[in-house]
C-alpha cells in the first residue's frame, strides 16, 4: 500500500523532503491528487500530499493579491474572492472529472503545477500570468521564496513561470500568492449556429480582432450539442459562442454589436445559461466520461496558433475522426476508438506551429509514448539542467514530464 | 561599481579576438577604437561608465550564435545591448567583455493579424511595432516611457512596464515566443504562436533575465485591437493620503483604469512649469484616471470615479474635453523626468513597488529620508500598481552627493521591501540594485535562482556583474550536502 506524507506547515515539508532524500525514495507530488492522470505516470511508493498546506493567509481586495497555503481548494479561494466582488481572471478549469475525480476538489497549487486556465485565457492569459509569487522547498530539501506579493515585479528571475506548470517537478509549493480582478458584473453570450468549421473560426478570429473585447471564443461541433441549452437544432453544424463579460448594459450592448457585425443566425444566452455553458467548456466536460470509456479513449490538448484551428480540426475529423471541442486557441481532441493515433495528433498540431499533450490515456500508453511534446536537443537539454539542479536526487515526481 | 576582476589573459588577446570576430561579422561590425567605444560605455544608468574592450554588431542570427560560441570558447565575457535605454545599468560594459550590440536586427519580419501577433527582430523599437499595426487598428499594449527608443529585444531582457500595465500586463503578459542564442551558440526557439508553453516556461523565466541567460535574436509579441474610446480624468487633492484612498476605492469597486499615476506637489510644481499641462498648483497630490473600452463601459466608468474622487474631497476634478486636451494631461506626467533635468543637474530614477495602501506611510518615509540624506526629492508612480518612481535630485559634479543620492536611493529600496514591497517594478536589477538584492532574498533564495542561471550558462560568461552581488561557481551550486543512507534528521519516519 502506498505510503502518504501530509506536512501541516513548510518545516514538516522541508522534513519530509529531506527524509525523502536520505532514503532515496522518490514521491509522487500532489494537491488534493485530482489530475495524477495528467503527465507521465510517476513510478514512486509514496505520495507528499500538500493539501494540509492550506488556508488563506493575507487577502487584501484593493490591493488585488491574495495569499494562501498551496494546498487550499480552489472552491475556498474562489468562494473568498466572490463574498468580494472578485475573482481569478485567468478562470481556472476543473480538470479532476476528466480522470474521475469528484468536482470542486483541486488546490491552487494543483492548478498553478500545472498552469491551467479557463476560456477567459482569450482575454486575461494563463495561469502563469497572474503567479505573483511563492514559498517552496526544492528537490533540495530547502525552503525558497520567489517573486513578491505585489502585482509588478521585477526584482530576480521570474521564478513563479518556471514553477507554473512545472508539476511539482522542481519543488513542492508551500504558499502562493496569486492576482486578483473584480468580477465582471453581467455575463452574456452570443450563439452563431449552424456554420461550417472554418466558417465559424473565422467568426471567432474576427471577435477576437474587434475592439469589443470578448472574454470567451469557442466553437461546439454538433456531437457535443448537448452542451448547449435546448432549442438549438442539433444537426445544425458547429456553434461559434462568443462571450461577453462587463457592466450589464455594456455586455448586452457588445453582444448586440457583434451580432450585427457577424450577421447569420444567432441566439443569446443570458446569466445562468452564460455561466453553465463556460464553465462546461472551460472544464472540458464533455469529455468526463464513465471509466470505461476514458480507458479507451485518450484525450488530447492542442495549443494552437489561433487562426490555424480550422485546418487542424478538419485533418484530424478526416483521419483518425473523433470528438473536438475549440476553446479559444485551445483544442480538445479525442480520436474514435482508437490509441494508436498519437502521431498523427502530434503531427497535426506541430505543422499548425503549436503543440499537442496527451492530457489523459492509460497509464500504458502515456508511459510508452509520453505525455508532453518534443522540444529539441537544446531546450530539453536546458529542461533537463534545471531539474536536475532544483531537484537532484529525483525525488520529486521524476518522469512525470519527461517527454 | 564593484565589478568581475578583468581577466588579463583575455585583455591581451584582444588582437587576436579582433581578427576572429571580424571573419564572422565583416565591414564595420566589430568596433575596437576607444573613440567609437565611448559611445558604448554607459546606457540609460548614466552615474556608471566603463569602456568595453570590443564591441561587436551582428546582423544575423548565425553571426550571433558563431560570436557566443566564439566567446564561449576562449572564456570571454558577453554583455548584450538593445537600445541602451535601461535604467539599471544591465548594459554597463565591461573592461574585458564584448558588447554585443542587436542594433542591426531592426526588421519587423510578419505581421500576422489572422493570430494576433507580430514577429519581429529584436533591435525594432517598442512604439514601431504599434506604428507598423496601427492602420489596421491594433497596437503593442506595454508602453515603457522610452517606448520611442527601447528596443523589443531590452523590453525582453528587462521585462519592461510602462503606464498601461495594470489593465494589460507586462512584456511577459505579452509575448508568445522568442529565438534565443545560448552563451554556447545553441540556437533555441522557444514558444512561436501559440499561447501555452510546453515544458518548462523558459520563455517565462529568460523574460526579465537581463541578459544573463541568453541573447535574443527574434521576437513574437501579442498585438491588440486599440480600444475604441479612452478618457481620462485629472484629479486634485488636499492630501496625498486622500489621493491614495481614491486610488484603492476605484479599484475595491472592481474598475481597472488603463492607467493610474500620481504625483506629489513637488512633480506637479516642476511638470507644470515645463509642460503648462494645466494642473492645479493648490493639490498637494494629482491624479491621471484613464479608462478606456467601449464608449458606453467608459461613460459609465468615468461617472464612477469622478463620483469617487468627490467622495474622496477631491478639490479639482476634470475630465478631458478632447484628445487634445487629454494629450496634454499626460504631458505633464509624461515630462516629469526632463522637468527634474531642468531643477537639477543630475537626478535619479527609483523604481520599487509597494502594497498600495501603504503609499502613505512610504511617503512620509520618503519625505524623512529626504531630510535625513539632505537631498531633494519628487515623487511620480504608477498609483494602481504601487510601482513607486521617486526622482532623487543631486549634483554629480560634487562626488559627496553621488554617494548620498545613491544611499538614499537605496534606503527608498529598503523601505519598500520592508513593507511588504520589492526592489524594482520595471527596470529591472542590473548594478543599481544588485547589492541591495540581499535586503529581499535570503541567500537559499538566490542560489535558487542562480541555478537557472547555471542551466543556461555554466561559465558564467554572460553578463556577470549584474543581478546577484554574488556569484556561486556553479560546480559548488550543484552539490547536495547529503548523504545516501546517512541522515541528517535521524527522528524522521522512513519510508
Amino acid at each position: 500500500m502506498d505510503a502518504q506524507v501530509r506536512p501541516a506547515d513548510e518545516s514538516e515539508l522541508v522534513d519530509a523532503i529531506l527524509g525523502l532524500v536520505a532514503a532515496g525514495t522518490p514521491a509522487q507530488v500532489s494537491g488534493a491528487g485530482t489530475k495524477r492522470g495528467f503527465g507521465r505516470p510517476v513510478n514512486a511508493a509514496v505520495t507528499l500530499r500538500l493539501d494540509g498546506l492550506a488556508g488563506i493567509e493575507a487577502y487584501a481586495p484593493d490591493e488585488l493579491t491574495l495569499t494562501c497555503g498551496a494546498g487550499t481548494s480552489l472552491a475556498t479561494v474562489e468562494a473568498h474572492l466572490r463574498e468580494h466582488g472578485q475573482e481569478l481572471a485567468f478562470e481556472p478549469p476543473d480538470l479532476g472529472p476528466l480522470y474521475g475525480a469528484p468536482p470542486g476538489a483541486a488546490t491552487i497549487g494543483g492548478v498553478l503545477g500545472c498552469n491551467l486556465a479557463g476560456s477567459r485565457r482569450v482575454r486575461a492569459g494563463g495561469a502563469r500570468d497572474h503567479f505573483l509569487g511563492f514559498r517552496a522547498v526544492s528537490g533540495r530539501g530547502e525552503a525558497f521564496k520567489a517573486g513578491g506579493h505585489v502585482v509588478k515585479n521585477v526584482s530576480g528571475y521570474d521564478l513563479c513561470k518556471l514553477l507554473a506548470g512545472s508539476f511539482g517537478t522542481l519543488a513542492a509549493l508551500s504558499e502562493v500568492t496569486v492576482k486578483v480582478l473584480p468580477r465582471a458584473e453581467r455575463t452574456a453570450t452570443l450563439l452563431l449556429p449552424g456554420r461550417t468549421v472554418p466558417d465559424a473560426v473565422r467568426l471567432l478570429i474576427a471577435a477576437w480582432q474587434s475592439r469589443l473585447e470578448p472574454s470567451g471564443l469557442c466553437c461546439v461541433p454538433a456531437d457535443l450539442a448537448p452542451l448547449l441549452p435546448a432549442g438549438l437544432p442539433a444537426d445544425a453544424g458547429c456553434v461559434a459562442a462568443v462571450r461577453f463579460e462587463g457592466p450589464a448594459e455594456s455586455a448586452r450592448d457588445r453582444t448586440d454589436r457583434t451580432r450585427d457585425a457577424l450577421g447569420g443566425a444567432s441566439q443569446q444566452l443570458g446569466e445562468a445559461e452564460s455561466g453553465a455553458f463556460w464553465k462546461a467548456v472551460t472544464d472540458a466536460a464533455p469529455f468526463a466520461e464513465a471509466a470505461a470509456v476514458r480507458a479507451a479513449r485518450p484525450l488530447w490538448r492542442l495549443s494552437l496558433p489561433p487562426a490555424s484551428a480550422a485546418g487542424v480540426i478538419q485533418r484530424l475529423v478526416a483521419r483518425p475522426g473523433g470528438s473536438w471541442l475549440l476553446d479559444g486557441s485551445m483544442l480538445w481532441f479525442a480520436p474514435a476508438g482508437d490509441t494508436s493515433a498519437g502521431n498523427i495528433v502530434r503531427a497535426a498540431a506541430a505543422g499548425a506551429g503549436g503543440a499537442a499533450t496527451l492530457l489523459r490515456a492509460p497509464d500504458s500508453v502515456r508511459a510508452a509514448e509520453g505525455v508532453f511534446p518534443r522540444q529539441g536537443a537544446g531546450i530539453e537539454r536546458i529542461a533537463a539542467e534545471i531539474r536536475s539542479a532544483f531537484d537532484p536526487e529525483g525525488v520529486l515526481n521524476p518522469g512525470r514530464m519527461t517527454a | 561599481m564593484r565589478m568581475p576582476e578583468p581577466d588579463a589573459a583575455v585583455i591581451a588577446a584582444r588582437a587576436d579576438l579582433v581578427q576572429a570576430l571580424r571573419a564572422i561579422v565583416p565591414g564595420e561590425g566589430v568596433i575596437e577604437s576607444e573613440r567609437e567605444l565611448l559611445a558604448y560605455e554607459t546606457d540609460g544608468l548614466t552615474a556608471y561608465r566603463e569602456l568595453p574592450m570590443l564591441v561587436v554588431l551582428p546582423e544575423t542570427t548565425e553571426q550571433v550564435a558563431a560570436v557566443l560560441r566564439l566567446c564561449h570558447g576562449r572564456g570571454v565575457k558577453i554583455v548584450p545591448r538593445g537600445a541602451g535605454t535601461g535604467l539599471s545599468g544591465g548594459a554597463l560594459p565591461l573592461r574585458d567583455g564584448v558588447t554585443l550590440g542587436l542594433g542591426r536586427f531592426n526588421r519587423i519580419l510578419e505581421i500576422d493579424y489572422d493570430n494576433l501577433c507580430v514577429v519581429t527582430q529584436p533591435g525594432v523599437t517598442n512604439l514601431a511595432i504599434t506604428r507598423a499595426v496601427e492602420d489596421r487598428g491594433f497596437y503593442y499594449a506595454p508602453d515603457p516611457s522610452s517606448q520611442i527608443a527601447c528596443s523589443i529585444g531590452g523590453n525582453v531582457a528587462e521585462n519592461s512596464g510602462g503606464v498601461h500595465c495594470l489593465k494589460y500586463g507586462v512584456t511577459t503578459n505579452n509575448i508568445t515566443g522568442v529565438e534565443l542564442v545560448t552563451m554556447a551558440g545553441d540556437v533555441l526557439r522557444i514558444g512561436g504562436r501559440h499561447p501555452d508553453p510546453t515544458g518548462y516556461d523558459l520563455l517565462g523565466v529568460i523574460t526579465g533575465s537581463e541578459g544573463l541567460l541568453g541573447v535574443i535574436t527574434e521576437v513574437t509579441v501579442k498585438i491588440r485591437p486599440k480600444p475604441e474610446c479612452t478618457r481620462a480624468a485629472l484629479l486634485g487633492f488636499p492630501t496625498i493620503r486622500a489621493g491614495a484612498t481614491c486610488v484603492s476605492r476605484v479599484i475595491s469597486e472592481g474598475i481597472i483604469p488603463a492607467g493610474m499615476e500620481m504625483m506629489d506637489k513637488f512633480a506637479i510644481e516642476a511638470a507644470e512649469a515645463f509642460a503648462h499641462a494645466g494642473y492645479p498648483l493648490d493639490a498637494e497630490s494629482l491624479l491621471i484616471v484613464e479608462l478606456d473600452g467601449t464608449v458606453s463601459e467608459v461613460a459609465d466608468g468615468m461617472a464612477r470615479v469622478i463620483a469617487i474622487a468627490r467622495e474622496c474631497d477631491a478639490t479639482h476634478v476634470r475630465e478631458n474635453a478632447d484628445e487634445a486636451e487629454r494629450e496634454r494631461f499626460w504631458s505633464g506626467r509624461k515630462s516629469a523626468f526632463p522637468a527634474m533635468g531642468r531643477l537639477s543637474p543630475d537626478y535619479i530614477c527609483m523604481d520599487g513597488t509597494i502594497p498600495r495602501g501603504r503609499l502613505p506611510d512610504v511617503l512620509d518615509g520618503i519625505t524623512a529620508l529626504s531630510k535625513q540624506h539632505g537631498l531633494r526629492v519628487a515623487n511620480v508612480f504608477h498609483a494602481g500598481d504601487g510601482n513607486l518612481h521617486p526622482l532623487i535630485l543631486y549634483d554629480a559634479n560634487d562626488s559627496d552627493q553621488l554617494e548620498r543620492a545613491e544611499a538614499f536611493g537605496a534606503d527608498i529600496l529598503k523601505l519598500c521591501v520592508a513593507e511588504g514591497g520589492v526592489l524594482s517594478g520595471e527596470h529591472g536589477i542590473g548594478v543599481e540594485k544588485r547589492d541591495l538584492m540581499p535586503a529581499m532574498f535570503n541567500d537559499t533564495d538566490l542560489k535558487h535562482q542562480q541555478r537557472l542561471k547555471c542551466a543556461f550558462d555554466p561559465d558564467g560568461l554572460l553578463n556577470p556583474g549584474k543581478m546577484f552581488p554574488e556569484l556561486h561557481r556553479c560546480a559548488e551550486l550543484g552539490k547536495m550536502h547529503v548523504h545516501h543512507g546517512k541522515l541528517p534528521f535521524p527522528h524522521l519516519p522512513r519510508f
